[in-house]
C-alpha cells in the first residue's frame, strides 16, 4: 500500500488482509515541506459514486482558508457563500437555510450540539478553523441519524493532533490571538488550542462604527488512544470546547451580557473481526445567556440549557457494499428562562424533557449506478411533554440514480421534527438576547417535510453542475404572540412556514484555478393567524462568483463576489404624534410628551436595495529552517458598496454594512 | 491586446464605481389616515384633558416641518353608567421650545373626578363623522397591611423601611414613591417643598446618583434607611443653617395604573437591549377606530411615621408630633 497526501512524507508498506475480516491499520504521515505545485492525473476519474448525499456539502479547510476572511476565518460565514444560505447583512454570522430559520440549523462538533456557536453578539463564529478538520453541511434531505432540527445540520469534526511530533501554532489577527498545541501521547495524540479576543476597534466598522464592549475566549481540546494493547479495534476520544462573551458597558445605569458554552464529550468507536462498526458516545452540553440589567431600566433575563445526550450507533456493511444502520439516541434536555414575571418577582418559563428516538436505515449500495438510503427515526418521547410526540414517525429517504457515469438524479424526502427553539424576536435585526426554550406543552412538535430533487453533471473530470430543487413546508412553527398584552396570553402562537426554490452551481477546478458560480431563486412564507408574510430573510435571487488561483511559491489569492436582490423591510405609511409616559407619576402636563413615530404598512412587503459585494484575499506561506507560517491579507468590500442595513424608522437615518475593509492576518507554526 | 485590456480594465473601474454607490429605496408604502385619541383620567385631579389628532403624510422624514395636526371641533363625551358630560374645546398658547409654535388645542372637562373601581366611557365624534370610542375602568383601592412597621427608622433596627399593601387586581402596573414634605425659612416665610426619596443611590465615576424605580407590579417597597439620610442631607444642601427646615410628613405615594394605562407604558417604554436593533416599534392600543390610549390611574397616599430624634439628627426641626 502505498500512502499520500498533499503536505505529507509519501509512505509505501505491506499489509497483509484476512478473508472475512477487517484489518484495521494506522499510518501515520509526517508532514512535508514542500509545497506541491500539480498532481499527477492516474486513470479516468467517475463523476461520481452511487452516494445519496444530496445537498451535501463538504467543505475543506483549505477552501474555508482561501476565501477572503472579514476579520478572521469563519466557518459560519464561509457557509454564507454556498447556494441556498442567506444571511441577513454582513454583521451577523448567523445563517438561514432554504427558508428555515436560524435555530432550525443543528451545529453538531464531534457530534455534540453547540446552542450558541457565536461570539461577539453573532458576529463571529466560535469555532475556531485551525482546529477543524472536516466540515460536513446538509442543507436539508439528511438522513435518519440526525434529529431535532429541521432545517439544516452542520458536523464539524475536529483535528485528532500531530501523532508523530508536537507542535506549536500561534496566530494573530485584528481581533484575537491564538495558540494551538498537539503532539503525541502514549497510543494516541492530543490537540489544545485557545483564542482569546485583545482589541474591539474592528468590530466599530461591524456595527456603524459604534463601541462594541466585547471580550471573548474559546478553548477546545481533544486526545483520542487507538492501541491493540488496550483494546483490539477502539478508538476513544475525549473532547471539550468552552467559550465565553462578555460584552461589558462599564456603566451602572447600562446592562451588561454574558453568554457561556461548556461542552464536553466521550466517544467509542469500536471495528470488530465481522464488519459491524459500533459507535458510543456520551455527551455534555451547557449554554448560559444573560442579560444582567445593574440599574439600567431592561430587564433582567437568564437563560440556561443543560443537554446530557447518550448514543449508540451500529452499523453492519454486507458483502454487497449495503449497509445496515441502527441507534438509539437518549437526549435529556432542561432549559430554563429565568424572566420577571407578572409580579415582578423572577420566575423560571424553562422546562425539562427526554428524548429517547430510535432510527434504522438501509443504504443499498450493491448496484454502481444507484444508491438508497431509506429509514425512519422513530421519538418514543418527546421533550415538551406535549403528548403529540410519543411514537413520532419521521420516515426519510434519498437516492442517487445515474444515468451514464457524468449524469445523476438525485432526491430526497423526509420528515423532521424540532421541539427545542429559540425565543426570537423577528423585527429586530440584531438580536442579542436569543434564549433557548423546550417548545411549549400548548404547541405540538415543530414538524418540516422536505422535498428535493437535482441533477449532477460532471461532463470533464474538471468540471461539475449542480441543479437542487427544493419545497419544504414547515407547521406548528412557534412564533411570538405579538398579541400578548397580559401575563395569562399565551407567549407562542403556532405558525406555518413554506419555502420553495431551485439551485444552480458550476464548478470548474483545474489546477492552478478553481471557479464556482451559483444561482438561487428562492421563495418563502410565514403563516400566522391566518395572515402571510415574508420571513426577513425572503431573498429572491441570490448568486455568488468566486475565483482562486495558485500562484504557487506559497502564494495563492480569492476573489468572491456576492449578490442578493433585497431583503423584506415593512415600509411606513405616515407619522402620528405618539404620548409617551415619561413622568410616571404625572406631574406634569402629559399632553405634551409627544413624538412625532412612523406608522407601519403590512409586515415586510417592501424591499432593500440589492446587496453586492467584492472581496479579495491573497495569502503568502512561507518556511525557514525552525518555523512556517503564513501572511493573510484580505479586503472585504472593494468597491465600498454602500450596501443598506437598515434604515431608522423615525429619522430615516441610513445604516450601511460593512464599508471598505483590509484585515490581515499572521500564522506562525514551529 | 494592451489597448483591448486597458479599455477592458477602464470599463470595470467605471463600473465599479457606478455600482458602489448607494441605491435608493422606498422606504413609504401607501398613505392611510389614523386618528389619535389620548386620555389619562386621574384620581388626584377635578379636570380631566383628552386630545385628538390626526397622523400626517409627508414622504420624508421631515417630521419638524409638519402643522399641528390636533382636530378642532370634535364632540368629546364621557359615561359613567348613565350619566354623561361633555368636554369642551380650550387651548393653551404653545411652550417655548415645544414641537408646534400655534397654541395647543385639547378637550376638557371640570369638576370631574373618577371613581375608584368604576367604568367610563369615552367618545370623541370627529368632524368628518370618524368615531373614536374606548372604556377604561379605574384600578379599586388598595390597602395597606397593618403588621408591618412603617416608622423611620425602622422600629426593629433593620435599617430597611419597608411597606406593603394589597392590591385587589394584581395585573396592574404601581408606581411608588417616598416624599419628604418639609418648610424652608426663606427670609421669614416658610414655603413648602418636597423631596422626593430615590429607590437609592449609586456611584459611578465618582459621582454619587440617585436611581428612581419604573412602574412595576410590585405590592411593596423597600428602601434603606442610608438612603433616606442621604436624601435627608440634601434637603439642605449647601446651606449651614440647618434650623431653617422644618420637617412636616414622609409620606409614601402610590399610583396604581388601570390595565390599559398598564399596557400602553410597558409598550411605550420597552427598552430593548443595548446593541439590539429592533425596526419596528411595539404599538398597542385601546382606541376603537384609531390609536392612543384611554387609561386611568388611582392614586394613593399614606403617612409613614417618624421619630423627632430622626429628624433633629440632620440639625432639622420636626414640623408634626411623632
Amino acid at each position: 500500500m502505498i500512502v499520500s497526501y498533499v503536505g505529507y512524507i509519501k509512505k509505501s508498506l505491506r499489509i497483509h488482509v484476512e478473508p472475512n475480516k477487517i484489518t484495521q491499520v494506522d499510518i501515520p504521515l509526517a508532514p512535508s515541506s514542500y509545497e506541491l505545485q500539480t498532481i499527477e492525473k492516474v486513470g479516468q476519474r467517475v463523476a461520481e459514486s452511487n452516494a445519496t448525499d444530496i445537498s451535501l456539502q463538504r467543505i475543506t479547510v483549505k477552501e474555508l482558508e482561501d476565501l477572503p476572511k472579514g476579520v478572521e476565518t469563519d466557518v459560519f460565514r464561509s457557509l454564507q457563500y454556498l447556494p441556498g444560505v442567506q444571511s441577513t447583512g454582513d454583521v451577523s454570522a448567523r445563517y438561514y437555510v432554504r427558508g428555515g430559520s436560524a435555530d432550525q440549523n443543528l451545529v453538531l462538533l464531534n457530534g455534540v450540539t453547540l446552542y450558541n456557536p457565536f461570539h461577539a453578539l453573532g458576529l463571529f463564529s466560535a469555532i475556531d478553523p485551525e482546529v477543524i478538520n472536516s466540515i460536513e453541511f446538509y442543507k436539508g434531505g439528511y438522513s435518519a441519524e440526525f434529529g431535532d432540527r429541521i432545517s439544516s445540520v452542520l458536523k464539524i469534526n475536529t483535528k485528532d493532533g500531530n501523532k508523530n511530533n508536537f507542535a506549536a501554532k500561534a496566530s494573530s489577527s485584528f481581533l484575537t490571538g491564538k495558540l494551538l498545541l498537539e503532539g503525541p501521547l502514549p497510543a494516541g495524540s492530543f490537540m489544545i488550542t485557545g483564542r482569546k479576543s485583545y482589541s474591539n476597534d474592528i468590530l466599530k466598522k461591524f456595527l456603524n462604527e459604534q463601541t462594541v464592549p466585547a471580550d471573548f475566549y474559546d478553548m477546545s481540546f481533544k486526545a483520542n488512544f487507538s492501541s491493540p494493547n488496550l483494546i483490539k479495534g477502539a478508538k476513544v476520544t475525549f473532547h471539550g470546547f468552552f467559550s465565553g462573551d462578555k460584552v461589558s458597558n462599564g456603566d451602572p445605569f447600562k446592562e451588561d451580557f454574558e453568554w457561556k458554552n461548556n461542552l464536553f464529550g466521550f466517544n467509542w468507536f469500536q471495528i470488530s473481526d465481522s464488519p459491524l462498526f459500533l459507535e458510543l458516545g456520551l455527551s455534555f452540553s451547557d449554554f448560559k445567556g444573560e442579560v444582567i440589567p445593574n440599574f439600567s431600566n431592561v430587564k433582567p433575563k437568564l437563560n440556561k440549557v443543560e443537554d446530557v445526550t447518550f448514543k449508540t450507533d451500529f452499523t453492519y456493511v454486507y458483502d454487497s457494499k449495503d449497509e445496515f444502520s441502527v441507534g438509539v439516541h437518549v437526549k435529556d434536555i432542561e432549559t430554563k428562562l429565568f424572566l420577571e414575571n407578572s409580579k415582578g418577582a423572577v420566575s423560571n418559563v424553562g422546562t425539562h424533557g427526554t428524548l429517547l428516538s430510535f432510527y434504522a436505515k438501509y443504504k443499498f449500495l450493491r448496484y454502481e449506478n444507484l444508491g438508497i438510503d431509506i429509514g425512519s427515526r422513530i421519538n418514543l418521547t418527546g421533550l415538551s411533554g406535549a403528548g403529540d410526540n410519543t411514537g413520532g414517525f419521521e420516515p426519510r429517504l434519498s437516492f442517487t440514480y445515474r444515468i451514464i457515469p457524468e449524469i445523476a438524479i438525485k432526491g430526497a424526502w423526509g420528515i423532521y421534527s424540532q421541539e427545542l427553539s429559540t425565543v426570537t424576536d423577528e423585527d429586530e435585526v440584531i438580536t442579542i438576547f436569543e434564549p433557548w426554550l423546550i417548545n411549549p406543552f400548548y404547541l405540538k412538535p415543530t414538524q418540516s417535510r422536505h422535498y428535493i430533487l437535482g441533477v449532477q453533471m460532471q461532463p470533464y473530470n474538471f468540471l461539475q453542475f449542480n441543479v437542487e430543487g427544493y419545497y419544504k413546508d414547515i407547521f406548528s412553527l412557534p412564533l411570538l404572540n405579538d398579541n400578548k398584552a397580559f401575563s395569562t396570553d399565551n407567549d407562542f402562537v403556532a405558525g406555518k412556514g413554506e419555502s420553495y426554490g431551485i439551485e444552480f452551481m458550476v464548478r470548474l477546478t483545474a489546477d492552478p484555478v478553481r471557479f464556482t458560480a451559483s444561482y438561487t431563486n428562492a421563495y418563502s412564507y410565514k403563516e400566522i393567524d391566518n395572515w402571510v408574510y415574508y420571513p426577513r430573510y425572503d431573498v429572491r435571487h441570490s448568486a455568488n462568483i468566486s475565483l482562486e488561483y495558485n500562484w504557487g511559491w506559497g502564494v495563492s489569492s480569492s476573489l468572491v463576489w456576492i449578490y442578493s436582490s433585497g431583503l423584506p423591510f415593512t415600509q411606513l405609511s405616515g407619522f402620528y404624534d405618539k404620548y409617551f409616559i415619561d413622568d410616571i407619576y404625572f406631574d406634569g402636563n402629559f399632553y405634551h410628551n409627544q413624538i412625532p413615530i412612523s406608522i407601519l404598512d403590512d409586515k415586510n412587503l417592501g424591499r432593500l436595495p440589492d446587496y453586492h459585494r467584492l472581496d479579495f484575499n491573497i495569502s503568502k506561506k512561507f518556511d525557514f529552517t525552525f518555523f512556517r507560517g503564513s501572511i493573510d491579507f484580505s479586503i472585504i468590500n472593494v468597491y465600498d458598496r454602500k450596501n443598506l442595513f437598515y434604515f431608522d424608522k423615525n429619522t430615516g437615518e441610513r445604516v450601511n454594512m460593512l464599508p471598505f475593509l483590509p484585515t490581515a492576518t499572521v500564522k506562525l507554526e514551529i | 491586446m494592451m489597448k483591448i485590456f486597458n479599455k477592458i480594465l477602464f470599463v470595470l473601474i467605471i463600473s465599479l464605481f457606478a455600482i458602489s454607490c448607494s441605491e435608493d429605496y422606498e422606504p413609504f408604502g401607501v398613505y392611510r389616515e389614523n386618528y389619535i385619541m389620548n386620555s389619562v383620567l386621574r384620581s388626584d385631579t377635578t379636570q380631566q384633558i383628552v386630545t385628538v389628532s390626526s397622523s400626517y403624510n409627508i414622504r420624508n422624514f421631515e417630521t419638524g416641518k409638519v402643522k399641528d395636526p390636533a382636530i378642532e371641533g370634535a364632540i368629546v363625551r364621557i359615561w359613567e353608567g348613565d350619566k354623561v358630560e361633555f368636554f369642551s374645546e380650550a387651548s393653551v398658547p404653545s411652550q417655548p421650545g415645544g414641537r408646534y409654535s400655534t397654541p395647543f388645542i385639547f378637550y376638557t372637562v371640570d369638576n370631574f373626578v373618577p371613581k375608584a373601581g368604576t367604568t367610563y366611557e369615552i367618545e370623541a365624534l370627529l368632524p368628518n363623522g370618524r368615531r373614536l370610542k374606548s372604556t377604561t375602568t379605574l384600578p379599586k383601592k388598595i390597602s395597606f397591611y397593618t403588621n408591618i412597621s412603617k416608622r423611620i427608622p425602622p422600629e426593629d433596627d433593620s435599617e430597611i423601611i419597608h411597606v406593603a399593601w394589597f392590591a385587589p387586581e394584581p395585573d396592574r402596573y404601581v408606581a411608588a414613591r417616598f416624599k419628604v414634605v418639609y418648610f424652608k425659612n426663606e427670609n421669614g416665610t416658610e414655603v413648602r417643598y418636597e423631596k422626593i426619596v430615590p429607590q437609592e443611590y449609586i456611584e459611578f465615576n465618582g459621582k454619587i446618583l440617585p436611581h428612581y424605580p419604573e412602574p412595576s407590579f410590585t405590592n411593596s417597597i423597600e428602601i434603606e434607611l442610608k438612603t433616606f439620610s442621604r436624601a435627608m442631607e440634601e434637603i439642605s444642601e449647601g446651606e449651614p443653617d440647618k434650623t431653617k427646615f422644618k420637617i412636616l410628613a414622609f409620606i409614601l405615594e402610590i399610583m396604581v395604573y388601570d390595565e390599559y394605562l398598564t399596557s400602553y407604558y410597558a409598550s411605550t417604554s420597552a427598552i430593548s437591549e443595548d446593541f439590539s436593533i429592533s425596526l419596528d416599534q411595539a404599538e398597542y392600543t385601546n382606541i376603537e377606530g384609531g390609536l392612543g390610549i384611554f387609561g386611568s390611574f388611582y392614586k394613593q397616599r399614606t403617612a409613614v411615621k417618624f421619630t423627632h430624634e430622626y429628624i433633629r439628627s440632620f440639625g432639622y426641626e420636626p414640623g408634626l408630633t411623632e
